[in-house]
C-alpha cells in the first residue's frame, strides 16, 4: 500500500472522493460511477461513498488492496450504514484488463459531435480525448463498445468533480451515453485511464490559440502521468502544482508502471506508459484536426469562438418577459368586453372608494370594477352606504358577511345587527316585507346610523310642541288611528301635510324618522299583514280580565298626537308604493284578533320570528279587498271596550319596541312615549327614564 | 403467515427476500428507476447488506411513504437483515394508496431486447405471461417489462434487468408480479397499456377452456 491510503482515510472532500471514484473506474458499472460523481459534485459525498460501497459489495468486486483500504476508510469516515470492512470482498491483485479502441467498429462519431456541440464554457482550458472501451465494467454492464471521454484539465483550475458532472449531464442531454473521466494534469494515471488514453483520439484541444509546445524531455519509462494541458499560461502567474490529492497516488503506487514519488511538471508529462513521447501532444490547429471528429454543424467553421450562445440563456430571457406586464394598465380591463354591462359613466359626487387613496377621480371613470355590478350599481358606493349585500354575488364576499367568518368588527357587525338598508342619500330604505313591525331604524345598537343624523332641529320643535300639548300623556292607541268612528272626517283626511309647521317632504319623514319608519313599514304593506302588535293569547286573556282605567280617546290632545300614532290609515293601503305616507300603521287586523276571530293570517301566526315573505299572499289578498270592504269589528265595540282595547294594544305594542333614545315619544310611537299608565310606562318598555326626564327641551 | 408467504409458498425459506421483492415491486413508480433497478439487482445477487444500507435511507431521502403492509414488508426484509430500526420507524406513513399518474402505451414492434427477455422468461419455471409497455417520460420513454408468475421472482427480475442493460436500457424496469394477486395501481395501469409478448401453454389452454 505504501502509504497510499493511510494518510487520507479521513478525507471525504470532493476532490479526494473524486479521486477515489477515478480509481474505481472500470471496477463498477459506468452508470453507478456517473451517479456517484454527480453526488460528489453536488456535495453529497457521504451518499456517493455509500452508493459505491454498496455497489462494489453487491458485485463482489475484488479491488486492489490499496483501493479497498481507501474505500473502507472513506466509508467509515462517511459513517455509512454498511460495514465496508467486512462487506467488501477480499483484495485481489488480479484485475481485469480493459481494452480500448480509438473508434468504434462502425465509425460512430456521435460522441465527438456531441462534445463539439457543448458550450465552450464547459471545455474552456480542457483537452478532450475519446476512447471506446471494448470490455464490460461492473456486474450489469451496458452495451459495448462503451465510449469513454477523457478530459484533462490544468491543476488548480475548475473542480474536476463538478466538470465531470456537468459534462456528463450535457452529453446525456444530447442523447449520448458516455463515461466522462476528468483528469488533472500532473496526477498519475491509473491503469484504466492510461490504457484508455493510449487508444484515445483527441477531439478537443485546450485552446485553439495555444502556442506550439515543444515536447518535453522524456520521463522515465513506466510512469503514467497526465500530461499538462496545452494552454497559454503565464509563467509568472502560473499556479503552483496542486498538492498531492487524497487518492491520487493510489493507482501510481499499485499500477504496474508506478514509481516512487509523484511526478509533476512538464518534465514528467507528455509521456505515455511506454516511455515514448505522446505523438499528438503537438497542438493541433483547426485545420489539422481529424475531420470526422469535428462536427460540421454550420457552413461556417465550427471553431470554439464561433459557437452559438448556449440555449439556457435564451430560455432565461423568456422567463423575464412576464415582468413587462407591469407596463400594462392595472387592472386589466377585462370587464369592458361586455359592453352591455358597463354602467354608463355618471358624475361621481363625493364617492371615494374606501380602499383607495390619493387621486381617484380618474380611476373611477375608468375602473371597470366600479361598473360591473349586475344591477348597474356601484360596488364602492354601495359599500359606503352599507349595502354589503351588493357584493354578495361572489362566494368570498358572501362568506365575509357571515358573522362567523371574520371578526365582529364594525363593518361586519353593523349590517347584521341593523339590517336597515340605506339609499344613496343615507336615508334608510324601508322594506315592508323585511320589517312588518316597523323596527327599522330604531335599533339602539346602531346609534351612529343616519337615524341620529336625521333628527334635525325641527324635530326638536315638534317634540316640544307635543310635549307642551300634553298629548304624550294620552295613550295613542291603535283604536284611535283605525276606528272609523274615532277618526272623524278631519282626522281621516288628515295627512302630514296638514300638520302645522310640518314639511310634507323630508322634514316630516326625518322628524319622525323612527315612527315613520315604522309607519312606512306598515303603510306600504298590505293592511292585513301589517299589524303593529302581534297579540298573544296572554294578551287576549288580559284584555278580558284586567280592569284597566279607560283613557279618553278623544279631546284636544288627540289632535296633537303625532300622525304616526293618531292618523287613520285607510289611504296607506292604496297609496303608491313609492310614496311615504306619514301616517301611522293601520290596525284592522289587530282588533280582529282580539275579538277571537283571527284572520287566516293572524298576527299570531306572523310573529316576530316568522319569515318576512311568509304572509305575502294573504297580504295581497286583503289589500285587494280594500279597507272599506273589510268588516271593522272595532266599530261594533262599545267605548269601554275600545278603550280597553286601546290600552292593551298600546301595552303590547310598547313591549315590542325597544327604546332608541331618551326622547321616547319620538323614537317609539306605540307606547313608549304616549302610553301614560304606570302599567305601561315603567315596565319593561323602558320609557320610564324618558318620561321622568323628558326633556332637554324643557330646560 | 405474511403476504409474501402467501404469494410464494414454495419460497418460505426466503421470506425476507420475497418480502423485499414484493416491497420493491410496490415501490415501482415511487422511487427513481435508476435506484430501483439497482436495488432489485442487489436483491437478485443476495446483496442483503447493500439493500439494508441503502433502502431505508433512500425511502427517507425521497420521502416515500409506506402503508402498513409495505412497512411490514420492510421490517420483514431489511429489518431482518439488520437495518436500523430508527431509520425504518422514520419512514413516512401512507394513509391511503397512492394514485399513479404514469401513462403507458404499447408498441407493436418487438425488438431484440424483447426477444432476449422472452428467451429468458419462457424458460423460467412458473412464468405464465410476459407483457411489455412503454411509459411516457419527459425525455424518453421507458420500457416496462411485466412478468406474471415465476419462481424466485427477484432472481428472474435481476436476470432480465441485466439482459435489458446489455441492450442499452440503462434503467431497466422489470416487474415480476405474483400470478394471483391484485397488482398495485401503477402496475394495473401498466398492464392496461401493455401488449402481450408471450403466454404459457397452460394459461393459453385454460383461457381457451374458460372461453
Amino acid at each position: 500500500m505504501r502509504g497510499t491510503g493511510g494518510g487520507h482515510v479521513a478525507e471525504t472532500s470532493g476532490s479526494s472522493t473524486h479521486d477515489l471514484l477515478l480509481a474505481m473506474a472500470g471496477q463498477v458499472d459506468d452508470d453507478l460511477l456517473a451517479w456517484a460523481r454527480e453526488l460528489v459534485a453536488v456535495g453529497e459525498n457521504t451518499r456517493a461513498i455509500a452508493l459505491v460501497t454498496a455497489g462494489v459489495t453487491a458485485d463482489r468486486t475484488s479491488l486492489r488492496a490499496a483501493l479497498r483500504a481507501t474505500l473502507v476508510a472513506a466509508a467509515r469516515a462517511a459513517h455509512t450504514d454498511l460495514d465496508a470492512g467486512s462487506a467488501l470482498p477480499e483484495a485481489s491483485d488480479s484485475a481485469l484488463d480493459h481494452r480500448f479502441a480509438a473508434a468504434p467498429p462502425g465509425g460512430d462519431d456521435r460522441v465527438a459531435a456531441a462534445v463539439g456541440a457543448l458550450p465552450p464554457r464547459l471545455l474552456d482550458g480542457a483537452e478532450v480525448r475519446l476512447a471506446w472501451r471494448l470490455t464490460p465494467a461492473g456486474s450489469a454492464p451496458g452495451p459495448l463498445p462503451h465510449p469513454v471521454v477523457l478530459v484533462e484539465v490544468e491543476a488548480g483550475g475548475r473542480p474536476a468533480d463538478v466538470l465531470a458532472y456537468q459534462l456528463s449531464v450535457a452529453l446525456d442531454r444530447s442523447g449520448v451515453v458516455a463515461s466522462v473521466e476528468v483528469l488533472t494534469s500532473g496526477n498519475p494515471l491509473s491503469e484504466y485511464h492510461a490504457a484508455a488514453r493510449r487508444a484515445a483520439q483527441r477531439i478537443h484541444e485546450a485552446s485553439a490559440t495555444a502556442p506550439p509546445v515543444v515536447a518535453p524531455p522524456a520521463a522515465p519509462p513506466g510512469e503514467p502521468v497526465v500530461e499538462p494541458v496545452v494552454e497559454p499560461v503565464d509563467e509568472a502567474t502560473a499556479p503552483e502544482p496542486r498538492p498531492e490529492p487524497g487518492y491520487a497516488d493510489l493507482w501510481a503506487a499499485e499500477g504496474p508502471f508506478a514509481v516512487p514519488g509523484e511526478p509533476s511538471g512538464p518534465d514528467a508529462a507528455a509521456t505515455d506508459p511506454t516511455g515514448t513521447v505522446v505523438g499528438d501532444i503537438t497542438p493541433i490547429t483547426p485545420a489539422s484536426r481529424p475531420l470526422p471528429l469535428r462536427p460540421a454543424r454550420d457552413a461556417a467553421p465550427a471553431g470554439p469562438e464561433s459557437r452559438p450562445a448556449p440555449r439556457p440563456f435564451e430560455r432565461r430571457r423568456t422567463t423575464v418577459t412576464p415582468l413587462t406586464r407591469s407596463s400594462l394598465p392595472s387592472p386589466v380591463p377585462l370587464a369592458r368586453r361586455d359592453g352591455t354591462r358597463v354602467r354608463p359613466l355618471v358624475p361621481v359626487h363625493d364617492e371615494t372608494p374606501v380602499d383607495t387613496a390619493g387621486d381617484t377621480s380618474g380611476a373611477e371613470a375608468t375602473d371597470p370594477q366600479r361598473t360591473v355590478r349586475p344591477d348597474g350599481g356601484d360596488a364602492y358606493s354601495s359599500l359606503e352606504q352599507g349595502q354589503i349585500p351588493a357584493l354578495a354575488d361572489t362566494p368570498m364576499f358572501r362568506s365575509m358577511q357571515d358573522p362567523l367568518s371574520g371578526p365582529l368588527n364594525a363593518p361586519l357587525l353593523a349590517p347584521l345587527l341593523d339590517p336597515t338598508p340605506f339609499d344613496e342619500h343615507g336615508t334608510p330604505v324601508e322594506d315592508e316585507d323585511d320589517d312588518p313591525f316597523g323596527l327599522h331604524g330604531i335599533s339602539p345598537l346602531a346609534p351612529d346610523r343616519p337615524i341620529g343624523v336625521t333628527a334635525p332641529a325641527p324635530a326638536e320643535d315638534r317634540w316640544a310642541n307635543e310635549w307642551a300639548s300634553g298629548d304624550w300623556a294620552v295613550s295613542p292607541s291603535d283604536l284611535d288611528r283605525s276606528g272609523p268612528d274615532r277618526s272623524g272626517p278631519d282626522r281621516s283626511a288628515r295627512t302630514v301635510e296638514d300638520e302645522p309647521g310640518s314639511d310634507p317632504g323630508s322634514d316630516v319623514d326625518e322628524i319622525d324618522a323612527p315612527r315613520h319608519r315604522a309607519a312606512h313599514g306598515l303603510a306600504e304593506a298590505p293592511p292585513a299583514s301589517a299589524p303593529p302588535i302581534p297579540l298573544s293569547p296572554l294578551a287576549s286573556r288580559f284584555t278580558a280580565e284586567s280592569p284597566i282605567v279607560a283613557l279618553p280617546p278623544t279631546g284636544p290632545a288627540a289632535s296633537a298626537v303625532p300622525p304616526a300614532a293618531a292618523a287613520p290609515q285607510p289611504p296607506a293601503a292604496v297609496s303608491p308604493p313609492t310614496s311615504r305616507p306619514p301616517t301611522g300603521p293601520p290596525t284592522p287586523a289587530a282588533p280582529r284578533s282580539q275579538l277571537g276571530s283571527p284572520a287566516p293570517n293572524s298576527p299570531r301566526s306572523s310573529g316576530p320570528d316568522r319569515a318576512p315573505a311568509a304572509p305575502e299572499p294573504a297580504r295581497e289578498e286583503q289589500a285587494a279587498e280594500g279597507p272599506g270592504l273589510r268588516p271593522d269589528p272595532v266599530a261594533r265595540l262599545s267605548d269601554a271596550d275600545r278603550e280597553l282595547l286601546a290600552r292593551l294594544q298600546a301595552e303590547l305594542g310598547s313591549g315590542t319596541r325597544p327604546r332608541t333614545s331618551r326622547r321616547a315619544g319620538v323614537a317609539a310611537p306605540n307606547g313608549n312615549g304616549q302610553s301614560r299608565t304606570g302599567t305601561n310606562g315603567n315596565g319593561t318598555n323602558g320609557n320610564g327614564p324618558g318620561r321622568h326626564d323628558p326633556p332637554d327641551l324643557a330646560g | 403467515m405474511s403476504t409474501a408467504d402467501a404469494l410464494f409458498p414454495a419460497e418460505a425459506q426466503s421470506a425476507p427476500a420475497q418480502a423485499c421483492h414484493e416491497l420493491l415491486v410496490r415501490l415501482a413508480g415511487r422511487l427513481p428507476d435508476e435506484l430501483l433497478w439497482r436495488l432489485r439487482d442487489w436483491l437478485a445477487v443476495d446483496a442483503h447488506s447493500s439493500i439494508t444500507a441503502m433502502l431505508p435511507r433512500e425511502l427517507l431521502r425521497h420521502r416515500v411513504a409506506l402503508d402498513d403492509h409495505e412497512r411490514d414488508l420492510l421490517v420483514a426484509s431489511a429489518g431482518t437483515w439488520g437495518a436500523s430500526a430508527r431509520l425504518m420507524d422514520a419512514v413516512l406513513p401512507l394513509p391511503a394508496p397512492e394514485v399513479t399518474t404514469a401513462e403507458f402505451r404499447s408498441e407493436p414492434d418487438v425488438d431484440q431486447a424483447a426477444l432476449s427477455v422472452l428467451a429468458v422468461v419462457r424458460g423460467h419455471p412458473g412464468c405464465i405471461e410476459l407483457r411489455q409497455a412503454w411509459r411516457a417520460g419527459t425525455r424518453r420513454e421507458q420500457r416496462i417489462v411485466l412478468v406474471h408468475g415465476g419462481e424466485r421472482p427477484w432472481q428472474l427480475a435481476g436476470t432480465l434487468q441485466r439482459v435489458l442493460r446489455a441492450h442499452g436500457d440503462r434503467t431497466p424496469c422489470v416487474e415480476v408480479l405474483p400470478p394471483h394477486d391484485e397488482p398495485p395501481a401503477y402496475h394495473q395501469a401498466a398492464i392496461i397499456g401493455s401488449a402481450p409478448l408471450w403466454r404459457s401453454p397452460e394459461m393459453a389452454t385454460a383461457a381457451s377452456a374458460g372461453a
